[in-house]
């Protein structure tokens, strides 16, 4: 969907309220915010849907807040990850910092016997925090620029930067 | 030593590449949308209607004006029913501008 197709429809869903239009939003963008939350999640379908529905709920609800200086999926990606930290927040999870690192490699190093093991994404995401997590998919699995990873996660681009560079090196040691 | 470890010099376009291949994906969900509109509050009243109405709204202050120039510009006594259907006109262009633009003010 290009922009101009994208602002068409943001126009009718304000001025009219028009819900079929909204609903080929949410279509469109479903697979970005819920590929982005189930990275957050480490795989949680659930949680994953729930937060992708609250986002989009978020995003109806504030849509005339919408200036169109940032492109609508910035925008909800920036909701979702609100949406993904509050939960964190809520459920009082912990920020997982160097000792779990640590216990990761820990529990690793118990399969340095199997050569073939093969890590998986959740496995490797596990061992960094909220921001990291993010900064991660947003940056290696969706391809997005430093610009825009910061502009969504509202923080400076150096310390985007500073996240994913303590990422790399806590999924180095994680064997 | 595991294939799949990450070496702590890797590449950012190998790594890219390396998560990419492991991504999760979402699985196809043809209720999700449905569901989000169905959670959505009950309609809300039209922009369109407030925007119509505000056009109303400055066309008939437009005609009122019209009337006045031309009521102010012909050559006849002015009564004081005149000056307060002037005054009254001139409070209601003030009262209008300042509803279709919040932010308008005349500093006297």
């Amino acid at each position: 969907m290009n922009r101009l197709e994208e602002l068409a429809l943001i126009a009718r869903c304000v001025a009219f309220d028009n819900r079929d239009a909204f609903g080929q939003l949410v279509e469109t963008y479903r697979p970005m915010v819920m590929r982005f939350l189930l990275h957050l999640t480490l795989g949680d379908k659930l949680l994953a849907d729930d937060l992708a529905q609250e986002t989009f709920i978020k995003a109806y609800l504030n849509l005339r807040a919408f200036k169109g200086i940032a492109r609508f999926k910035t925008w909800l990606m920036r909701i979702a990850y609100n949406e993904f930290y509050s939960e964190c927040r809520r459920t009082r999870e912990v920020p997982l910092d160097d000792s779990t690192a640590i216990a990761a490699e820990q529990r690793a190093d118990n399969s340095a016997t199997s050569p073939d093991v093969t890590l998986t994404v959740e496995q490797l995401l596990e061992t960094l925090n909220e921001h990291e997590r993010a900064a991660v998919t947003l940056f290696y699995i969706q391809d997005l620029p430093v610009r825009k990873i910061a502009d969504i996660l509202n923080m400076p681009e150096g310390t985007v930067k500073s996240h994913l560079h303590r990422a790399k090196q806590k999924m180095a040691s994680t064997r | 030593m595991n294939k799949n470890n990450i070496q702590p010099d890797i590449s950012d376009d190998e790594l890219r590449r390396m998560l990419q291949e492991k991504a999760i994906e979402p699985d196809d969900n043809p209720w999700f949308t449905p569901r989000v509109i169905n959670r959505l509050p009950a309609h809300r009243p039209m922009l369109w209607l407030g925007i119509a109405m505000h056009v109303l709204a400055v066309l008939i202050l437009v005609g009122c004006w019209v009337w006045l120039v031309n009521d102010v510009s012909s050559t006849h006594a002015y009564t004081v029913g005149d000056i307060l259907t002037y005054a009254a006109i001139i409070s209601v262009t003030g009262f209008t501008l300042k509803a279709i633009n919040p932010r308008f003010s005349l500093d006297l």
